[in-house]
């Protein structure tokens, strides 16, 4: 009876390190970047010496580090806010929905991306999912339009006032056009990306929206999404791509 | 290096920093429960006051159990802790100290189970002028 309960003792403590291990592994994987690296080491530095001055009794370490410790989930929950949002809702996305019908919006903004690639024509047009972008744009022109390949188009074209910013597209509606959007700090990204490019990953890093680049030097399009840049190689593949990301929910 | 390579090392990073951080957050919740553990212990009188002498033979270890935190129990064995009898003010004749928490000078969280035996005993005489 009494080797029983040891073996029951000594399983629970096996499934207790392993749902730490799991819980720990997963939090850590919903953060991005080196910073969530250096956070992990960072931690368990802290809790190795929380267990070294416990061991030997340093009483002001042990304080020191516990409240370290104990103020660094306000500290992490700040750091990481936007990564938390972002999984959040990437969590609350539903795969049912993924299945419906396309909508027009899409059809249109490829339309749009494959006639100003084709002209060599530089554009930025952001489409917001879950997260509101609004906090993130400076000035802009408040549109509130229905979204068309030639509204698209002629936003921008050189001599259009509004050409330079970036194009919104809201619950399937073209609401705002020439917006700055934040610049990334990323010092990462590589340097030959221009203006439009940062300006769509700083974006990208902060809210869960997807946004279509054309460049004007090389007339290509690349999506990008949590400040990852991806190329297109045509424009169906556009097309895909934006069916993939874009649920039709968020297009409402 | 390509974007791939470089997610595939940052993934393997985070797996073997976060079992790290899991295995030493379980080690402090493990290692705060409480045990207990068999102390044999020397016993030392000090304080002897001036024209007193130990006449016969004190106890010289006594047998203690204590209990408290796992982590502070690991390093107790490599402690010169002892049991501090204190003479001052002590008369000719008879001792009996009943050995108390008090003598074994040990961290505040760590608590006598059982002492043995309870009680030291021995004689004190005057010392011959």
């Amino acid at each position: 009876m009494n080797s029983f309960l040891q073996n029951i003792g000594i399983l629970r403590d096996l499934l207790d390190l392993s749902l730490a291990i799991l819980i720990v592994s997963r939090l850590a994987r919903l953060l991005k970047g080196v910073l969530a690296l250096r956070i992990l080491a960072i931690l368990s530095g802290l809790v190795a010496l929380h267990l070294l001055a416990r061991f030997f009794s340093l009483q002001t370490v042990r304080l020191i580090v516990d409240l370290i410790l104990a103020s660094s989930v306000v500290g992490l929950a700040v750091i990481f806010q936007t990564d938390i949002r972002r999984a959040f809702a990437t969590l609350a996305r539903s795969r049912t929905e993924k299945d419906v019908e396309m909508s027009d919006v899409i059809d249109e903004l490829v339309f749009a991306v494959a006639g100003l690639a084709q002209k060599k024509i530089g554009a930025l047009i952001v489409i917001e999912r879950a997260i509101s972008v609004d906090s993130y744009l400076a000035v802009g022109t408040d549109i509130d339009a229905k979204v068309t390949s030639e509204l698209i188009s002629s936003i921008f074209l050189p001599y259009s006032p509004i050409h330079d910013g970036a194009v919104i597209i809201q619950h399937g509606k073209l609401t705002k056009a020439g917006c700055f959007l934040p610049l990334t700090q990323n010092l990462e990204v590589s340097k030959s990306l221009g203006t439009r490019h940062r300006a769509a990953i700083g974006l990208t890093e902060l809210v869960d929206a997807v946004v279509v680049v054309v460049s004007e030097e090389t007339g290509t399009a690349s999506v990008i999404v949590a400040g990852k840049k991806t190329d297109v190689i045509d424009m169906p593949s556009l097309g895909k791509t934006l069916r993939r990301l874009v649920e039709p929910r968020w297009l409402k | 290096m390509t974007a791939h390579v470089k997610g595939r090392e940052w993934l393997k990073g985070v797996k073997v920093l976060s079992v790290l951080l899991s295995v030493l957050i379980w080690l402090s919740v493990i290692l705060e429960r409480p045990g207990e553990m068999l102390l044999v212990l020397p016993v030392n009188l000090h304080r002897m006051p001036a024209g007193l002498k130990l006449d016969g033979a004190a106890p010289a270890e006594v047998e203690v159990v204590v209990a408290g935190p796992r982590i502070l129990l690991f390093l107790l064995p490599f402690h010169q802790t002892r049991c501090d009898i204190d003479l001052a003010g002590a008369q000719p004749g008879l001792q009996q100290v009943l050995l108390k928490e008090a003598e074994f000078n040990l961290d505040p969280e760590i608590k006598v189970v059982h002492v043995a035996p309870a009680t030291a005993s021995f004689v004190l005489a005057a010392r011959e002028k």
